[in-house]
């Protein structure tokens, strides 16, 4: 069963790095989307999935690494790989800087104060003439979107990769018991406070990597789109809708929600985010524990798995 | 021209009112909010929606039946109540036993729907809604000119506000809405409609929304995008006031709306930026929020 599941993502990769060379322009482009929102679904995962701290300040991150490369490269004429590291960096420093206040709180408060940190970053950034104020920065075009599509692909796997190996280091098993009970978890002797960070940061910088891909292709970006908070409850729903918790139920999520959404904006363009949003709706009523759990079960319960989430939920 | 802190009077009180008739919005919004986070522990990530729904409810009111504003003010908070307790009823009760990121999910998902319904028919430009002429022209104050419209609104705002609070804290409807959050099961357990209490309670703060939408529609323009800008600042209003403390809510919609005038006079490049400072200040002095009992 364990060498049947590595060899079948063996060839998924495989066949999804051959796209460029058989897919068309338009479904190249749409893979560098898709890749890049699982990469974002993926580093939600860490910290949302697996620590059980609902981020909603990652798009802050996505930010970030958007606007190391575009100053880095813009302003400053260095290569895309140092921009992409400045990214990085600047991410990891605001998960420390910003992370170790925000962990303290929890549920309800983590989220709208995570929210909040978004929208401050448009305020910030929107007055720091090094980053284009309100304006934004224009990028010089680099007409090589296979060249992004591999990039997202190498990011998305490491990603990934990174999420399998904490599944089995004590790292890892330390996120989930402060997932599962805080309290307990630091009584056993997990510092919590600097595995929680960590996880921040670590999130952080696989979302930074993604923004900064997406500045380089896009060759654009202001304030708004670059810390746009609907791109971070996309994330989360993603990763939601896939499963969270899981290694492959992010990157699933993404790319089926990815795709209904790319279905719905050719077909009814001004009405795709009301689509979307009935996408979200219908998913969070009848399979609230994602993609992976409906595999798991859907295979004993058949179609009386979605009453029987109805029912459970029921006070 | 007499001045006040180095600033000409007359723009210090213009931007002091501008930042009161905003707080009157801050204050009824995170109302709703409050009062349904405090029931049902969700974030209503709709309520901006609502609070379109509530201006749209006027304005099509006015342009296919000819009904003006007097009943639309009683209409619309009515329309998008009864939607919400269908809402309630028909998927966020069946949420409340998993965690909370769902009702979260849950209305995000209902927001984009609202919108993208309004966005579909309307397109993102506004369209005007007058003012009704009882409440047109304006009264010269001596020391600033008051449109009397901006004025009513102040005004229905705080009768809204009391209202609410009086509901909820003296009342024996809202005694039991207060128990219910305490310990459902008991009050369940003493013959009280638990699940009933919570889709009414969803449906008054969508109402809620839905009132401040159509007080709102002649101030601004009614557009399908009216609520998710504003949506953000009343979370942070919320956070700051304390998550289901009705009082807070309201205090801290007036303050935090007075103190974004403020700010708009003496230092304008942060006047955006005001009300998520104070936020992340209380925030971190006093994670439960400033009126609020427990984090």
């Amino acid at each position: 069963m364990k060498a049947l599941v590595s060899i079948l993502l063996v060839v998924a990769v495989a066949v999804l790095a051959a796209v460029p060379w058989f897919g068309s322009d338009v479904l190249v482009q749409f893979g560098i989307n898709a890749l890049l929102l699982a990469v974002l679904a993926q580093g939600w995962n860490i910290i949302g999935g697996y620590t059980g701290y609902a981020s909603f300040g990652n798009s802050v991150f996505y930010g970030l690494g958007s606007y190391g490369v575009a100053i880095a490269m813009v302003q400053w004429e260095l290569p895309f790989a140092v921009g992409m590291i400045f990214g990085v960096v600047l991410a990891v420093a605001f998960a420390f800087l910003l992370g170790l206040p925000v962990l303290r709180l929890k549920g309800h408060y983590f989220a709208i104060a995570t929210l909040a940190l978004a929208q401050v970053m448009i305020a910030i950034v929107s007055n720091i003439g090094i980053a284009g104020q309100n304006i934004g920065l224009v990028l010089p075009p680099l007409n090589n979107d296979p060249l992004f599509y591999e990039l997202s692909l190498i990011l998305l796997v490491a990603a990934t990769a990174t999420v399998f190996w904490l599944t089995r280091i004590r790292f890892g098993f330390g996120l989930i018991a402060i997932r599962e009970n805080e309290e307990g978890a630091a009584v056993m002797g997990v510092n919590t406070t600097l595995y929680k960070v960590l996880a921040f940061a670590l999130s952080g910088v696989f979302s930074a990597l993604a923004g900064g891909i997406h500045a380089y292709w896009i060759t654009f970006l202001d304030p708004a789109s670059a810390f746009d908070i609907s791109l971070n409850v996309k994330m989360i729903i993603m990763a939601v809708f896939g499963g969270p918790g899981t290694v492959l139920g992010p990157v699933l999520g993404a790319f089926v929600l990815s795709g209904v959404s790319e279905v719905l904006s050719s077909e009814v363009t001004s009405a795709a985010g009301l689509f979307f949003g009935l996408v979200v709706v219908v998913a969070v009523i009848f399979m609230p524990r994602g993609l992976a759990d409906l595999m798991r079960r859907f295979r004993t319960s058949g179609w009386r798995y979605f009453a029987e989430n109805l029912r459970a939920h029921r006070i | 021209m007499t001045m006040i802190f180095g600033i000409p009077i007359q723009a210090f009180l213009g931007q002091l009112l501008v930042g009161l008739i905003n707080g009157s919005f801050y204050a009824m919004l995170s109302l709703g909010l409050a009062v349904i986070f405090g029931l049902l522990r969700v974030i209503n990530f709709a309520h901006g929606a609502q609070y379109m729904f509530g201006a749209f409810v006027g304005y099509l009111l006015l342009t296919y039946l000819g009904i003006g504003y007097w009943p639309a003010l009683i209409l619309a908070p009515l329309v998008v109540g009864i939607f919400g307790m269908v809402v309630e009823r028909l998927a966020l009760s069946k949420l409340y036993s998993i965690d909370p990121l769902y009702g979260l999910l849950f209305t995000f998902g209902l927001a984009q729907v609202i919108e993208g319904i309004f966005r579909y028919y309307y397109g993102v430009s506004g369209q005007p809604y007058s003012a009704p002429v009882q409440l047109g022209g304006g009264v010269n104050l001596g020391f600033m000119f008051l449109p009397v419209y901006r004025g009513w609104v102040v005004v229905a705002s705080l009768i809204v506000c009391l209202g609410t609070w009086i509901l909820i804290e003296k009342t024996r409807l809202g005694s039991y809405l207060r128990a219910a959050t305490e310990n459902p099961t008991l009050v369940q357990a003493f013959g009280v409609n638990v699940p009933l209490l919570l889709t009414l309670t969803y449906g008054l703060g969508s109402a809620l929304a839905g009132f401040a939408g159509i007080l709102a529609a002649p101030v601004y323009q009614v557009s399908p995008l009216m609520g998710s800008d504003l949506i953000i600042v009343v979370f942070a209003v919320v956070v700051v006031g304390g998550m289901g403390s009705i009082l807070g809510a309201i205090v801290t919609g007036y303050m935090l709306g007075l103190a974004e005038g403020l700010t708009k006079v003496f230092y304008p490049e942060a006047s955006n930026l005001v009300v998520f400072v104070i936020m992340a200040v209380v925030l971190l002095v006093r994670p439960a929020g400033l009126f609020g009992r427990d984090a």
